[in-house]
């Protein structure tokens, strides 16, 4: 059991007229290795939540448990903050907002720094952060954070707490404000993290299609209280009472609800794309007495070989592919998603799109 | 999320709230005038009856009012120090000697130092009275028709009023820009309020430059969105809020306005100053030299 | 016309010896009352395009004209500003009071307008973008979406008959980008507002009359939606998608069933499922 939090309750502004409850008596566990989501509304009390299992907000009732360190509402001595914070990583909201330093190199390091961490230990740890989120060490530690693109920023922001090398990670909206591609980048990005960085990993997300892409547990926060919290196949089995509380529902989730209700009945547990593919395939398989393969459908909306660059423009952006070769089938998945096999040959766009992409992002 | 809210504006409604910004702000400066006019403690005791009847009034809690003073009472004790050493007329009641000079504290020492004090806590009470019960937007909206005079006197009065509506509109964010930032250090293991000063100041700026960064950018926005809305477009600006008085601006207009012609009475008509030789001839001011007699005819 | 573009580029310099063209050579023309949605991925090139249109840019080479007056030309900028209302990316930079109508009011004042009518105008605009019932609050504590409407109030005021949206969807969650863009389609259907819809996801291009795909400052694409999203693998080259149900159309297609051609959107896959299981 890595995180328990009992009773937890939470008021802003306490005794004035701008008093507002966050959390009511909330009851959770996060296991080690859980990939959790957690959804809900602005003001439903997630972020409050998340800020006390880093210790930034001291608990006003109840307790949080992380690991052996116990935050009360009592006075406690600092030391044990330092050491949470070792052990449990936050992302905020567009971090890369928090990026201060001159170069990548010193703002990574800041966090590793704070730890007291040895001079060689601290470069060693930058240098395998800033690859852990696919930049290139050598082009981009000198660089200013400025220089970057939105995406790359976001990723050496998110660097600087991996650094830290945190067994719990917890980000709070990742995506937001990102191009379609840059999101998909980051999702991929933070799958990679839960198997090489942080074996438990918490994100919140105001999109449900994205914390279904990788989550196996929902926990979902409605008016200050716990409101559901399931495996995520289950989850959506309350997909009206979800509806109801304004949260989306994944557009899988949307398409069965609206077969069952014309009459075809996919079945229950369907929550992501592929899910929904292998269902469709089987049931056709079935009607029309084919023998299509029910993995034979693969939903690729990006392309990850990442061709329109040239390799000098790649250097240029300090992009890397990561080297490591899929070992299992599971994995082997995961690998094309990366775009690490380059076994699918793209056409060539049109002429006008073929020109070379000098992909100055950001600087529009 | 901040835990306290921006400004000192307390979102009740009252009687107080209700009146005329303008109004409001004329009769606080009046107030904060005449509040250096007062000699005797009859027409403190007076004023500080008045602000509590305000303040009851405004329905803010006298908890929160009182806390205003809180925070300015190191200046408040400070203030009134000075004036108990720097007094030298009046009955010696204690003498220090610091080498070849003396110290004298006197009982007019005390008597300055009590009614500075007084005072202080007044112009604190009742500007904090303004603050609580009219919004930054109000009193920017209220200053600008105040100072509209001035306009022919080429002072950019709209402009400075845009600034001023601007920054208020913009503090709560950037207030809260500072706390998420801040905790995002401190996320990062950043050791933020410790330390001598200039430990504190480098500590800091890891905080200050993203808050820099993030103020210049948002300065960069703000200019295209003025921009996209036709600013300066027109050499006649038109104004949405007219301010129309209510009869209810009026009547606390002239009541107050009755109050400090008190103040000014005690001071220069009913004034003088008596010694009082049954306090050992301590001066008597104002209308406490009524109060005094009172008290002597009472007791006999 | 409302929008034409003759030849447009915009170039600015990085540092003393780097120029970059963020937009090259586009020309184009855009008709009274049509609801165009302009995708790019960042870096594009769009909201540079963006910022020409009301003359915050000034094109390097090329013209820009609205309603015929040119952006160049310093005389009309003010006519052309009143005719494109701009709104901006970051929901909370773009408000100037503390309160709701005063914010709206700022537009009209700027341009003299007289008392009686501002006051109309205020009304109009909050009631057009569903936030009347909010003219006397603080933006401080509202969503981003109703921010954004706002936003597109404090526009409206000025009586635009161009309305830009200059990504104004980036920030927003799921909910407030349909917020956003449900006003925006109401403005161009009932008032006949030309929209210029400026964004990085596909599927809100769907209900536009109108799709430009921006690549590298060019225009990759143009048509109606469904004609662009025919092109899905030369989409996906310049790292832009097709919305998520053409996409499991065309993954399904790719699998062996015959999905028909030009599936977009939800119904229309699940109608063709229903057909098919």
């Amino acid at each position: 059991m890595s995180i328990v939090i009992k009773h937890l309750s939470f008021t802003y502004s306490a005794h004035t007229p701008y008093e507002r409850k966050a959390l009511e008596n909330i009851n959770l566990e996060i296991n080690e290795g859980d990939f959790l989501g957690i959804i809900g509304h602005t003001g439903s009390g997630k972020s409050t939540f998340i800020q006390h299992i880093n210790g930034l907000i001291k608990p006003q009732v109840g307790e949080v448990e992380i690991f052996d360190i116990k935050l009360t509402p009592e006075k406690k001595p600092k030391v044990n903050l330092r050491k949470l914070r070792s052990k449990v990583g936050m992302v905020f909201q567009y971090p890369e907002y928090q990026l201060f330093a001159d170069t990548v190199e010193k703002d990574v390091a800041f966090g590793p720094k704070n730890l007291g961490l040895s001079a060689d230990e601290v470069a060693k740890r930058v240098k395998q952060a800033i690859e852990m989120v696919g930049l290139d060490y050598e082009a981009v530690k000198d660089r200013a954070p400025f220089e970057l693109s939105g995406g790359q920023k976001r990723r050496v922001a998110i660097a600087g707490i991996i650094a830290m090398q945190p067994k719990v990670l917890i980000l709070d909206e990742p995506t937001a404000g990102l191009d379609p591609f840059g999101k998909e980048q980051i999702l991929n990005l933070i799958k990679y993290l839960k198997t090489h960085c942080s074996p438990t990993i918490i994100v919140i997300s105001h999109d449900i299609d994205e914390i279904t892409r990788f989550a196996n547990r929902i926990v979902v926060f409605n008016d200050s209280h716990i409101a559901y919290d399931e495996p995520m196949q289950q989850l959506f089995k309350h997909s009206r009472q979800l509806q109801k509380m304004g949260l989306d529902i994944p557009r899988a989730v949307k398409v069965v609800n609206n077969l069952r209700a014309r009459g075809v009945d996919l079945g229950e547990e369907i929550v992501t794309a592929e899910d929904l593919l292998k269902a469709i395939i089987k049931r056709y398989n079935e009607a029309h007495s084919t023998d299509i393969d029910e993995n034979a459908g693969i939903f690729d909306m990006y392309d990850f070989s990442q061709k329109w660059l040239t390799s000098e423009q790649r250097e240029e952006l300090g992009l890397i592919t990561r080297k490591e070769e899929p070992k299992d089938e599971k994995s082997h998945k995961v690998g094309k998603k990366f775009g690490l096999k380059n076994d699918k040959k793209i056409k060539p766009a049109k002429k006008e799109v073929e020109s070379k992409s000098k992909d100055k992002e950001d600087k529009e | 999320m901040r835990e306290i809210s921006f400004g000192q504006y307390y979102p009740v409604k009252s009687f107080v709230h209700n009146i005329d910004a303008r109004i409001k702000i004329l009769i606080t400066l009046m107030y904060m005038v005449s509040v250096f006019f007062i000699v005797s403690y009859t027409t403190f005791f007076c004023m500080f009856f008045l602000l509590t009847i305000i303040i009851a009034i405004s329905r803010v809690p006298f908890r929160i009012v009182f806390k205003s003073i809180n925070g300015l009472l190191f200046l408040l004790i400070f203030t009134a120090i000075i004036n108990i050493f720097f007094t030298s007329s009046g009955n010696v009641l204690l003498s220090i000697p610091l080498g070849k000079l003396a110290i004298n504290i006197t009982d007019q020492g005390i008597n300055f130092a009590i009614k500075m004090a007084l005072r202080f806590s007044l112009l604190v009470l009742g500007s904090s009275i303004l603050t609580f019960t009219t919004t930054p937007t109000e009193l920017t909206d209220a200053l600008e028709v105040l100072l509209k005079p001035l306009t022919y006197i080429k002072i950019p009065v709209h402009d400075l009023a845009i600034i001023m509506s601007i920054a208020l509109r913009f503090i709560p964010g950037l207030m809260e820009e500072t706390d998420k930032i801040m905790m995002a250090q401190k996320a990062r293991g950043a050791n933020l309020d410790s330390g001598n000063f200039f430990k504190k100041i480098k500590a800091m700026l890891p905080v200050l430059i993203p808050l820099f960064v993030s103020a210049f950018r948002r300065a960069d926005e703000l200019a295209d969105a003025l921009d996209a809305r036709c600013y300066n477009a027109s050499s006649k600006r038109t104004k949405m809020k007219t301010f129309e008085l209510k009869v209810t601006d009026v009547i606390s207009f002239l009541v107050f306005t009755a109050l400090i012609v008190l103040i000014f009475l005690d001071k220069y008509y009913i004034g003088g100053v008596v010694q009082a030789p049954d306090l050992g001839g301590f001066e008597v001011q104002g209308l406490d030299i009524f109060v005094h007699r009172l008290i002597m005819k009472i007791t006999g | 016309m409302a929008v034409t573009l003759d030849n447009v580029t915009y170039s600015y310099n990085i540092d003393d010896s780097h120029r970059i063209d963020a937009v090259k050579g586009i020309s184009l023309n855009i008709k009274d009352g049509t609801f165009v949605a302009l995708v790019g991925h960042n870096g594009s090139g769009k909201s540079t395009l963006a910022k020409l249109l009301n003359g915050l840019l000034l094109p390097t080479s090329g013209e820009v004209k609205i309603f015929g007056n040119s952006t160049l030309d310093p005389n009309k900028i003010y006519d052309i500003r009143k005719n494109v209302g701009m709104v901006f990316q970051n929901p909370d930079n773009q408000m100037i009071a503390s309160i709701v109508e005063d914010d709206v009011a700022f537009g009209p004042e700027n341009l003299g307008v007289e008392r009686d009518e501002i006051i109309n105008r205020v009304e109009w605009a909050l009631s057009k973008v569903g936030m009347l019932e909010y003219r006397k609050r603080t933006p401080f504590k509202m969503s981003g979406g109703q921010k954004q409407r706002l936003a597109i109030a404090g526009v409206l005021a000025i009586k635009p008959k161009i309305l830009v949206l200059d990504e104004s969807t980036a920030m927003l969650d799921p909910r407030g980008r349909s917020e956003v863009l449900e006003v925006a389609h109401e403005l161009n259907k009932q008032d006949g507002i030309t929209v210029i819809h400026i964004t990085h996801f596909m599927e809100e291009a769907l209900e536009a009359d109108r799709l430009i795909v921006m690549h590298d400052g060019r225009i990759a694409f143009d048509g109606t939606p469904r004609e662009v999203f025919k092109n899905y693998e030369e989409l996906k080259a310049i790292k832009l998608a097709v919305p998520w149900e053409t996409q499991m159309a065309i993954s399904l297609q790719k699998a062996g069933i015959d999905m028909g051609d030009g599936i977009v959107n939800e119904e229309e896959l699940v109608d063709r499922l229903c057909q098919l299981l």
